[in-house]
């Protein structure tokens, strides 16, 4: 059994559940996740640790904006993972594996990889979900100009190729 | 859409979801994810597949044989092509290298749409890569793949790029015929695909050569056993079945072994690499990702395991890296409890009880760890259901946190209450209960100290303080 809070009012309408709030944004969520993760992480690890991190304080159902306070979760914990990840890579280098032990993303992928997880949240919100860098720093609670600079920054990071073709 | 664009989407859509209710129910609290309470009617895309599917089907085999449709095999965007009863899937083109593996047995699948299927996971709907289209006159159905051989049915093959959910609308692939599309149903979105070759020709070891490709089948009982490189030049796993389940089999260039397959955190199993470990383990059911694995070893030391890789098939791979000194052995081994919370004493401020939406009482103030009590919910909110579950929690120095989730029952049940860790213990519910009502709770083991406990009622949000006492 699940323990979904499926609670009904007193004209016994359903009114909305974590579980229901959680399944409107997950698609966004797993889109971005898998994003801003790390390449060895599987998204849905990074959505269901977000999850299980905020559902300790907060009901999503009281949250102004569950998706957006999912994401910020799931950014902190893919930077973190981040430096976890680096910790196994040294662990795999001491016990001298194969390199292909880590999944390789070559080319453009590999580029965008090699960003910060902050910088890559920034340019999928902006380049795929299309949110303006307003709506970009009050999803990640950032200011305007710092996502200015990190997107500029991310930009500069990236091949000619990949520049030259940007909007 | 623009190169960069086309790779964030890509990475995007790395991975296979397990879908909303299966992520929210091992988060919320540890539920088996196969009784996944996901209904076909649930999902909007399905019921409507399965009410007009037949004339979904007619329209899309209508834009096919119109003239300039835009499921013409030499345009750019996705395309659906059908021969003979075969429906071939074809994506849209990408440089994003190989992503997620696909593999598996090729196959005229639901609705004679090609799929991949292979034992372990099921069959998947098959987008080729930009380009693919189906070889004319052909005794078995065959694919013309740019850049690869060409590809029967019945071949197995491998390739990669990602996994998505068939009911949502993805620009990456062509609508899909209702008929091929069962609830629930994914789709492997191929940028590459080749066939396998009849055999095996580049072992990773030397002496140790795999027979798959990836996870193979659960072969039965006395099978020979379908061995993928796990770590490669390192360690292979296989399964196979037994009289009471599943077996995992694990071989080294020095050693092989089979276990018990039904394993998860803090279980784990220890393969020897040389003179050192490593050690695998699959993610808890409910809990975070452990971060650690703990072993014990005869001469009393107590190691810690770094993680180390996430794999197919097991998915949490910890290594202890110090050499093991010779004639020590292993002991004892599990994944790490995240620690407990750091509970402190809260504020008067936060023993303010009047912010509490409705009110909740305790039997029993203080009470003693272990101890059966009562908490009364809600009397005056007479006809609304309480949710469930019931939350413990501490301050932590700046809020009440989690600590445990109790588990209510009616005055009628036989069971005794129970409370969980959050972070680590499976933990289960009952139906909402109407309130007003009186539950038994039993008081975590905790150290003496101010709590709180926390539950809804609605949507709304009502807590009682209660102290524990030696």
């Amino acid at each position: 059994m699940t323990a979904e809070r499926f609670v009904k009012d007193r004209n016994d309408n359903v009114v909305p559940t974590d579980s229901r709030v959680f399944a409107e944004v997950y698609p966004q969520l797993r889109r971005f996740a898998a994003v801003v993760g790390p390449s060895e992480s599987d998204p849905d690890d990074l959505v269901q640790d977000a999850l299980e991190r905020t559902l300790r304080i907060h009901s999503l159902t009281s949250l102004d904006n569950p998706r957006a306070y999912l994401s910020r979760v799931i950014l902190n914990l893919a930077s973190n993972q981040r430096r976890g990840f680096a910790r196994a890579k040294s662990a795999t280098a001491r016990l001298q594996l194969d390199e292909a032990t880590t999944p390789a993303y070559p080319s453009d992928i590999a580029e965008l990889m090699r960003l910060p997880a902050q910088q890559r949240a920034i340019l999928f919100l902006a380049e795929v979900e299309g949110f303006t860098q307003a709506e970009i720093a009050a999803q990640l609670e950032m200011t305007e100009a710092a996502v200015s600079k990190a997107s500029q920054r991310a930009r500069r990071k990236l091949s000619a190729e990949l520049r030259e073709e940007m909007r | 859409m623009t190169r960069l664009k086309r790779s964030l989407d890509g990475l995007a859509s790395r991975g296979r979801p397990r879908g909303a209710m299966d992520v929210f129910a091992e988060a919320s609290n540890g539920a088996d994810t196969s009784a996944s309470p996901i209904k076909a009617q649930d999902r909007p895309w399905t019921a409507f597949v399965a009410a007009f599917g037949g004339v979904l089907v007619l329209g899309v085999l209508a834009a096919i044989l119109l003239p300039g449709s835009p499921f013409n095999p030499s345009s750019e965007g996705p395309t659906l092509i059908s021969e003979d009863e075969v429906i071939l899937l074809v994506g849209v083109p990408s440089d994003t290298g190989d992503g997620a593996m696909i593999y598996g047995q090729l196959i005229v699948g639901e609705g004679g749409c090609l799929a991949v299927t292979r034992a372990e996971a099921g069959t998947f709907l098959l987008v080729f890569p930009a380009g693919s289209v189906l070889v004319p006159g052909a005794a078995t159905p065959t694919v013309s793949v740019p850049g690869s051989d060409n590809i029967s049915v019945g071949q197995f093959v491998t390739g990669g790029g990602g996994y998505a959910s068939a009911t949502v609308n993805n620009p990456q692939i062509p609508e899909i015929p209702a008929d091929c599309a069962a609830p629930g149903s994914e789709v492997a979105i191929a940028w590459t695909i080749r066939p396998e070759p009849t055999t095996t020709t580049v072992p990773q070891m030397a002496t140790l050569p795999s027979t798959s490709p990836g996870p193979g089948p659960t072969v039965p009982q006395g099978a020979e056993l379908s061995w993928y490189d796990f770590i490669p030049g390192s360690v292979q796993l296989a399964w196979r079945s037994t009289a009471t389940g599943t077996e995992l089999c694990w071989r080294t260039v020095v050693a092989e072994h089979c276990v018990d397959d039904d394993f998860r955190a803090p279980e784990v199993v220890v393969i020897p690499h040389g003179s050192q470990l490593v050690v695998i383990s699959r993610r808890p059911l409910s809990g975070l990702m452990p971060d650690r694995a703990i072993l014990e070893l005869s001469n009393g030391d107590t190691m810690n395991a770094a993680p180390l890789y996430q794999g197919p098939g097991v998915d949490l791979v910890y290594a202890y890296s110090n050499p093991i000194p010779e004639g020590v052995t292993v002991v004892s081994a599990r994944t790490a409890d995240w620690p407990a919370p750091s509970c402190q004493t809260p504020p008067s401020s936060a023993l303010n009880v009047s912010g509490s939406a409705f009110d909740m009482a305790v039997s029993t103030s203080p009470a003693r760890a272990g101890q059966i009590i009562e908490l009364s919910v809600a009397r005056s909110r007479q006809d609304n259901i309480t949710g469930i579950p019931t939350f413990w929690q501490c301050w932590d120095g700046s809020d009440w946190i989690n600590t445990h989730v109790g588990t209510k029952m009616s005055r009628d049940s036989a069971w005794d209450p129970e409370v969980y860790r959050i972070e680590s213990g499976p933990a289960f519910a009952l139906p909402g209960i109407i309130v007003p009502d009186t539950f038994r709770i039993r008081v975590p083991d905790l150290p003496p100290g101010t709590y709180r406990i926390e539950d809804y009622v609605g949507t709304e949000l009502g807590w009682v303080i209660v102290e524990i006492e030696d």
